[in-house]
């Protein structure tokens, strides 16, 4: 076994690049792994919140025009107008975007946003707005005071700090609270400090909570006045539809990549053996057998395998997700299994005596 | 005592629809201290029998009997072992691996021995059957920079170093120069001297005529020729 295991470390060395090849490679595929192992946990998040709030039958709209609007200002107030009237059939979200908040977002939540969040927030009654911390913001605690306004400058007490894992349903897809500022506003106060600087953002990020078709119909017409053609979506069946072909394509693309890995390392193990076949003969002739053959190409494999999975492992540490040690050393002894069958069995098939023949060298 | 026995081997290779019968009626047997020289035309079927008998082809009918074991009841475990440390192969062309020292050819045999011998004792052994061959002085010299009769040497040390009971030789002396030919073959008669068997193919009926018998095979099919 020592002495295999020795032999394997000398095929290893033989063709030093191809072994960095694939353990870049094999790197990439397991980056790409964990990218859509994130991919789907979010997907699945997205597909919980979804559900969660599918009794508000929420309408969103994506744009069809080319974006880049102003509104004029009739629209504007027709803008006001209509949602004003219906603060609690709608919510909006607008970002603020100052030198003053470089390491958060700050984002400003219209309408009935609090029906957008996944968990139950106290509102203070007596206040025109509401500020949140998100639960892994630092700089920040509650009862310090964070700056507002561009018209007119407002300073705003944070009221208290967002449970865990709060997020909010926008578009589609679920959004953490995490690392944001959150501030409940009214748009009357959002005009007022800060002027008709977000219209169209707030158009675009509307969502009409359960509207009738003429409700719908006036939100089009008010967005239409101003050459923003809007297309409704139906949060319910849409996103369902849209997570469903990401997770395919996302799938797909996976499994293209990790095959052509996969592959690429089988391949390079069946060209170590055609390589090696003459020396395998000698080895059989002088008292080898098979099995040490085996565990020769297998620790190959190993060797292959196991250098790419512990430094993303390592990496899973490093970036605060560590994993269970038993997890890396089954994944490694799986994969070697894997991808040591298809040249075991080469191996197993071959007459390796043939190749002592001079002319088969 | 009787180290190898052969009744009417037989090997059939077949390839899709080709059948080609390699030996029809391979025989022989061999004691301690017995050499035998296989001859006989190209493709009669020379080189099959010896693999046959070297275990390294099971045959496809017949008997054979390996210090009077039948070799058809042989495990792979058991099979490897024989072919470890009861047969000494000498083959043809030397079959050496290039990028290894001398050294480490002649080492092979020692890394499957079932004594599970250490690096040292392993040095020691292949020191001493180097110095046997007369090429301790190269121990540590790639098999590619080697001349032909130093590369047979080598070849006759790795086959020795196991100490087997018999050396099988295929054309031994096919790729050398009569001269250094002549004393690679002197080289195994006094290891055949010091009681080994041998069993050597050869074309040459001068080294032939070196052996206690010689078989000269036809055709696929022994034939005694002198004892």
């Amino acid at each position: 076994m020592k002495t295999q295991i020795w032999f394997s470390v000398r095929d290893v060395l033989k063709k030093p690049g191809t072994f960095i090849a694939f353990t870049l490679q094999l790197l990439v595929s397991l980056i790409f792994i964990s990218l859509i192992f994130v991919y789907f946990t979010h997907s699945g998040s997205n597909f919980r919140e979804i559900k969660r709030h599918s009794d508000l039958n929420l309408i969103y709209f994506q744009e069809v025009s080319e974006g880049g609007h102003q509104l004029r200002p009739e629209i504007n107030e027709n803008l006001r107008r209509y949602l004003n009237a219906r603060e609690d059939k709608y919510y909006s979200l607008v970002t603020l975007y100052s030198d003053e908040f470089t390491d958060f977002e700050v984002l400003v939540g219209l309408g009935a946003f609090t029906k957008a969040l996944n968990k139950d927030i106290r509102l203070k009654a007596d206040k025109d707005f509401n500020v949140f911390i998100g639960n892994k913001v630092k700089d920040y605690k509650v009862g310090d005071s964070i700056s507002f306004g561009k018209l007119e400058r407002k300073s705003l007490t944070i009221t208290s700090r967002l449970p865990a894992n709060t997020s909010y349903l926008f578009r589609g897809t679920s959004q953490s609270l995490d690392n944001s500022v959150l501030i409940l506003s009214e748009l009357d106060s959002m005009y007022h400090y800060y002027g008709g600087f977000e219209e169209t953002n707030i158009v675009l990020g509307t969502h009409l909570l359960a509207p009738d078709n003429a409700v719908l119909l006036d939100f089009v017409f008010i967005a239409a006045e101003n050459d923003i053609t809007l297309n409704a979506v139906t949060m319910n069946s849409y996103s369902n539809q849209i997570e469903r072909n990401h997770a395919v394509s996302a799938m797909f693309f996976y499994l293209i990549a990790s095959t052509f890995t996969l592959v690429g390392i089988v391949v390079n193990v069946l060209q170590l053996i055609e390589i090696n076949k003459y020396e395998y003969a000698i080895h059989l002739l002088y008292g080898a057998r098979i099995q040490h053959l085996n565990v020769r190409t297998a620790f190959y494999v190993f060797w292959i395998v196991s250098l790419p999975l512990c430094i993303f492992w390592c990496f899973l540490v490093w970036i605060g997700f560590p994993l269970p040690s038993p997890l890396l050393i089954l994944s490694i002894t799986i994969l070697t299994f894997l991808l040591a069958w298809v040249p075991l069995l080469n191996l197993k098939h071959r007459d390796l005596f043939s190749y002592l023949r001079s002319d088969e060298k | 005592m009787m180290l190898i026995k052969a009744v009417s081997l037989q090997k059939e290779f077949v390839h899709g629809d080709n059948r080609t019968h390699a030996v029809k009626d391979g025989s022989l047997e061999m004691t301690n201290g017995e050499s035998i020289a296989i001859t006989g035309p190209s493709g009669c079927g020379k080189t099959t029998l010896t693999n046959m008998i070297g275990l390294i082809l099971t045959p496809s009918k017949g008997e054979l009997y390996i210090e009077g074991k039948d070799a058809k009841t042989f495990s792979t475990k058991q099979t490897a072992e024989y072919r470890n440390k009861f047969f000494g192969y000498i083959v043809q062309d030397f079959a050496l691996l290039e990028n290894y020292t001398v050294r480490k050819n002649v080492e092979i045999p020692l890394l499957y021995s079932s004594e599970r011998l250490g690096a040292r004792e392993r040095k020691k052994r292949v020191q001493e059957v180097l110095t046997k061959v007369g090429l301790t002085d190269k121990i540590n010299v790639l098999a590619r920079n080697l001349s032909g009769g130093q590369r047979q040497r080598v070849a006759i040390a790795r086959a020795l170093v196991n100490n087997p009971q018999v050396i099988l030789a295929d054309e031994p002396t096919g790729s050398l120069d009569s001269e250094t030919g002549q004393g690679i073959i002197k080289l195994i008669m006094d290891l055949v001297a010091e009681g080994k068997g041998l069993l050597m193919v050869t074309h040459n009926p001068e080294i032939a005529r070196q052996c206690d018998y010689q078989i000269n095979m036809i055709d696929g099919m022994t034939n005694l020729m002198y004892a």
